[in-house]
């Protein structure tokens, strides 16, 4: 490509970064005099004129959100008939270079994170693609949130490499990694794998296939953060793992409840394990985001893994035992009745247990 | 002691009138809950269930301990059962 963009407005410097999709330079903006990263969609990519256009829908959208927890996206544009976004330069590092983190530090991270996340949500623009490689950490210790809404864009690419998606499918909510509609609860279930990882030093679930990760978001338990990392307050733990709950409206409402809780966890570090679990419904609220045609593999994978399911069986609920009860169990389970009085939904909850322990 | 069990004495108690001791029930229960879903003794489709519900039964139980009928009339003081949420 040539030395600059936008007819000479954009020196390009050097290139900080490049994946399946694009290429990242750093830049001069030369009317401005300000640094700035210009992200250009792949050559072969630049072809299609249907990914064009959403790399720059997305763009356009993302250039709506203004906010010091958000890389801001300036301009967006095409040079030479190669697509660009201009967005802020952030001096630093990814959170993916951190590794394990003091629980002070990676809640203060978390906290920054939110408020970008909730300014986005209130916009109606949800991320998709909240990991590691997508929190850059400047310098002086400001945490920005990169590349929302470019998300959709990497999905129409078809670019489905195992490493890349493998890099990425940790930190994807199951009703994402189904290919399922996403809503805000997504990026509150990737934030709380983020978080997860910077406390324990891994992610939620360990894996080395897709099947895998499939099967045990469908059916396994994630390791409290407190037995892979004592330190951690029983408090900040329950926030986490409420941001994984499996279904999305028992995770929090919205970034700002997941920074109440772990604020309000940094002053009351001796809350009950988990006995703050979300009761409340998540907003039913729509987002400007579809379901991604790259998580074709997720769902191939999905649907084996519910054939195992099957398999697998329930096992006893309480003190009993752990016996697998049957060959068929459902594929979903309704919840207590709640009933009218306090004593009419204990009764119905030791009805409910019954019923599923025999 | 099973959940089942535990969750009938809550209701029991509500039953008589004693929701301070419904209340000391359902905290059993709800500690009994999580710590069987962290013994992996709840399979993952009821356990969001099970920890939402036992939640919401311990915040819909109020411990209000009933006046005492015998101590004379203070300034302030009313005497009689005040209604608790539990017992509606």
């Amino acid at each position: 490509m040539s030395e600059t963009l936008a007819h000479g407005r954009f020196r390009v410097e050097r290139t900080l970064g490049h994946g399946g999709m694009a290429i990242v330079y750093l830049a001069n903006d030369e009317d401005l005099h300000r640094p700035v990263a210009v992200k250009v969609l792949a050559e072969h990519l630049a072809d299609d004129e249907s990914i064009r256009k959403r790399f720059l829908r997305e763009a356009r959208l993302a250039a709506r959100l203004s906010h010091p927890n958000v890389v801001q996206v300036y301009d967006a544009g095409e040079s030479d008939g190669q697509p660009f976004i201009v967005m802020e330069y952030v001096p630093g590092e990814t959170l993916a270079a951190g590794g394990k983190l003091p629980t002070a530090d990676a809640v203060g991270l978390a906290l920054q994170a939110c408020a970008g996340l909730q300014h986005a949500h209130e916009a109606g623009l949800i991320h998709r693609d909240i990991k590691p490689g997508n929190l850059l950490l400047r310098e002086d210790g400001v945490l920005k949130v990169a590349d929302f809404g470019l998300a959709r864009t990497a999905d129409a690419t078809h670019l489905t490499q195992l490493g890349t998606i493998l890099g990425t499918a940790a930190y994807l909510a199951p009703e994402q990694a189904a290919g399922e509609e996403v809503t805000a609860a997504a990026d509150i279930y990737s934030l709380g794998a983020v978080l997860y990882e910077l406390l324990t030093g891994r992610p939620p679930f360990q894996f080395e296939s897709l099947a895998e990760l499939a099967q045990k978001q469908s059916s396994g338990v994630i390791s409290p953060v407190r037995d892979l990392e004592p330190a951690v307050p029983e408090a900040v733990e329950a926030v986490v793992m409420r941001c994984l709950a499996r279904e999305p409206h028992f995770r929090p409402a919205s970034a700002a409840e997941v920074a109440h809780g772990l604020a309000s966890a940094r002053e009351a570090p001796t809350e009950p394990l988990l006995a703050t679990a979300l009761t409340e419904p998540l907003q039913a609220r729509r987002y400007q985001s579809l379901p991604g045609a790259g998580t074709w593999m997720f769902v191939a994978a999905a649907a084996v893994v519910a054939a195992l399911a099957v398999i697998l069986g329930l096992l006893r609920i309480g003190d009993g035992g752990s016996e697998p009860s049957g060959p068929t169990p459902p594929p979903r389970v309704s919840a207590p009745a709640r009933g009218l009085t306090p004593a009419a939904e204990a009764r119905n909850l030791s009805a409910w247990l019954r019923r599923h322990s025999r | 002691m099973q959940l089942a069990e535990r969750s009938d004495q809550v209701a029991a108690a509500l039953d008589i009138g004693d929701p301070c001791r419904a209340l000391a029930e359902a905290r059993r229960l709800r500690r009994d809950t999580f710590l069987a879903i962290n013994d992996r003794r709840v399979p993952g489709p009821f356990q969001e269930h099970l920890g939402a519900t036992v939640n919401d039964l311990v915040s819909r139980i109020d411990c209000v301990p009933a006046a005492e009928e015998d101590e004379p009339d203070r300034p302030g003081k009313r005497k009689g059962h005040k209604k608790h949420k539990g017992d509606e």
